[in-house]
């Protein structure tokens, strides 16, 4: 089973109380630290306890209508707009999923939109997805999202990829 | 609603591989931006939604043509049968939440408002007119997106709520006959290819619904990476034509192998058809089904498909009970009498040619 926050294998899978609903994550050991305070086996029982003191946890909410990941999980409905990037990239691996493996849209477009805002938010993630797999060396993907982010900003996409 | 006898979608021109194609539908899926999908939304904004989506179609020459049904006032009959005549989801009949459905005169074009997406736009048509569909549809929708903001995504396109849809949110649905290949064990064969084109073989009200009569629904299942155009072309230009192809030469194969028993079943479901008292729906449509297979292979001309096609709607509960709403129909042998009694009566022809 993946990681809810990333492609890495899960190794943490807690069931979370939130809001009085049960639900359960799986998170790699880099984002069960930072979502669950987890602490890793082997750390000092001071970390323990100073995990259990400060243990505020944190469930990824879209900010434009409150859906979690776990309700998304369960219904597979976004609620609205802002939850495609709010909820990336479980979202994007739910469309793909659904998609045959497809990955972007093509064609038509409404002739009246003002995307500027959707473009900005798109072009922020882009440039997360991109710090994130030249930090994990991952250069092919990060070549493709290079050339994403030239065709955000209008410029032809490279092809060395 | 009129009554079916003036015509809608269902009972226009049989057009050409009317043996195996009984209708065509196109649908688009759309959501206002600004505003939670209909899963999302308060009271408030559903209300909101549904009267800024009429009002824009009401003063304007794309939408003007629809008339408006608010769902929370309609009773659960008329509801039903708009079901029953494919202008409404069973889910969109069922909730009670504010939603309305905009229907064109001939009921080719229907608008729902607050069903899964804020619009749910479809045409339908008789034969295989996937293109006609897809141009109706489409009409209506680009009048609508000069007056309203759709929801939009510069990587996934139209947004949906369901991932299914994003994208273009075109779902092509096309309804056909598939008798011989049931009846020859190819089904599943058809069934299994479907799936690893991604296309869905569903039953006659679409997802959820069990096949009756041998009529499915096939429609595309990809929305996203492809245009509406390809879509469309895929399964006009290549699925269709072979899913008809493989259906014919079945129906060959069983008449060849055994036309005796051929001529056998289409009799017996015209004498049943034009002698029970009783009629229950799973029944009369799996008899309707053998007697739209007797037409097209030859055995009668007393009657044609469109007729058949008309009586699968009017069989239907809701349809049977406000044809006739001075006939008690509370129990299922009231409502089997007089679905019997319409049966006897619409194929008085048939029972006259087959002695």
């Amino acid at each position: 089973m993946k990681c809810d926050q990333c492609d890495k294998p899960a190794v943490v899978h807690e069931t979370v109380i939130s809001g009085g609903v049960q639900m359960t994550v799986h998170l790699c050991a880099e984002h069960a630290v930072v979502q669950l305070n987890h602490v890793p086996a082997g750390a000092p029982i001071a970390e323990l306890l100073a995990a259990h003191l400060t243990g505020q946890r944190h469930q990824p909410a879209c900010g434009g209508c409150g859906m979690t990941l776990a309700e998304f999980r369960k219904h597979n409905l976004a609620g609205c707009s802002a939850c495609f990037d709010a909820l990336a990239p479980v979202i994007d691996q739910a469309i793909q999923r659904a998609q045959g493996g497809a990955t972007a849209h093509c064609g038509r477009a409404p002739a009246r939109r003002d995307d500027a805002e959707a473009r900005h938010a798109y072009r922020a993630r882009l440039l997360k997805d991109l710090e994130q797999a030249v930090a994990a060396e991952r250069y092919e993907v990060a070549a493709q999202v290079r050339n994403a982010l030239r065709e955000v900003d209008g410029l032809p996409s490279g092809h060395q990829a | 609603m009129k009554p079916i006898e003036n015509g809608g979608p269902w009972l226009g021109p049989l057009g050409r591989d009317a043996d195996v194609v009984v209708a065509s539908r196109v649908r688009l899926a759309r959501n206002l931006a600004g505003f939670p999908f209909t899963n999302r939304a308060s009271t408030m904004q559903r209300r909101e939604v549904v009267s800024m989506v009429r009002d824009r179609a009401q003063g304007a020459s794309w939408g003007r043509m629809l008339g408006w049904v608010d769902l929370q006032e309609c009773p659960a009959e008329q509801r039903t049968q708009m079901v029953e005549r494919h202008l409404v989801s069973k889910q969109f009949a069922a909730s009670d939440a504010p939603r309305a459905v905009g229907i064109s005169a001939d009921e080719t074009l229907s608008v729902m408002v607050n069903e899964e997406d804020h619009l749910r736009i479809q045409a339908m048509y008789s034969g295989l007119r996937i293109d006609e569909c897809f141009a109706a549809a489409t009409a209506f929708d680009r009048g609508a997106e000069s007056a309203l903001d759709f929801a939009w995504h510069h990587r996934w396109g139209y947004l949906t709520a369901c991932p299914t849809n994003v994208g273009c949110g075109i779902r092509v649905s096309v309804m056909l006959h598939l008798p011989a290949l049931r009846l020859t064990s190819e089904l599943d064969r058809v069934r299994r290819a479907a799936k690893d084109l991604h296309l869905a073989l569903r039953g006659f009200h679409g997802e959820g619904s069990e096949p009756m009569g041998d009529f499915y629904q096939l429609s595309n299942q990809i929305t996203l990476g492809m245009r509406d155009e390809e879509v469309l072309g895929e399964l006009r230009d290549r699925i269709i034509p072979q899913v008809i192809r493989y259906e014919r030469l079945a129906r060959e194969t069983y008449r060849s192998k055994a036309p005796a028993a051929a001529r056998d079943r289409f009799i017996r479901a015209a004498a049943l058809l034009t002698h029970s008292r009783l009629m229950q729906l799973d029944e009369a449509m799996k008899l309707l089904g053998r007697l739209r297979l007797g037409i097209a292979s030859g055995l009668t001309e007393a009657i044609d498909s469109t007729l058949v096609h008309r009586l699968l709607l009017q069989v239907q509960p809701a349809h049977l009970a406000l044809a006739r709403p001075n006939d008690p129909m509370e129990t299922l042998e009231q409502q089997a009498a007089a679905r019997a009694a319409l049966l006897r009566d619409a194929l008085a022809p048939l029972r006259a040619s087959i002695g």
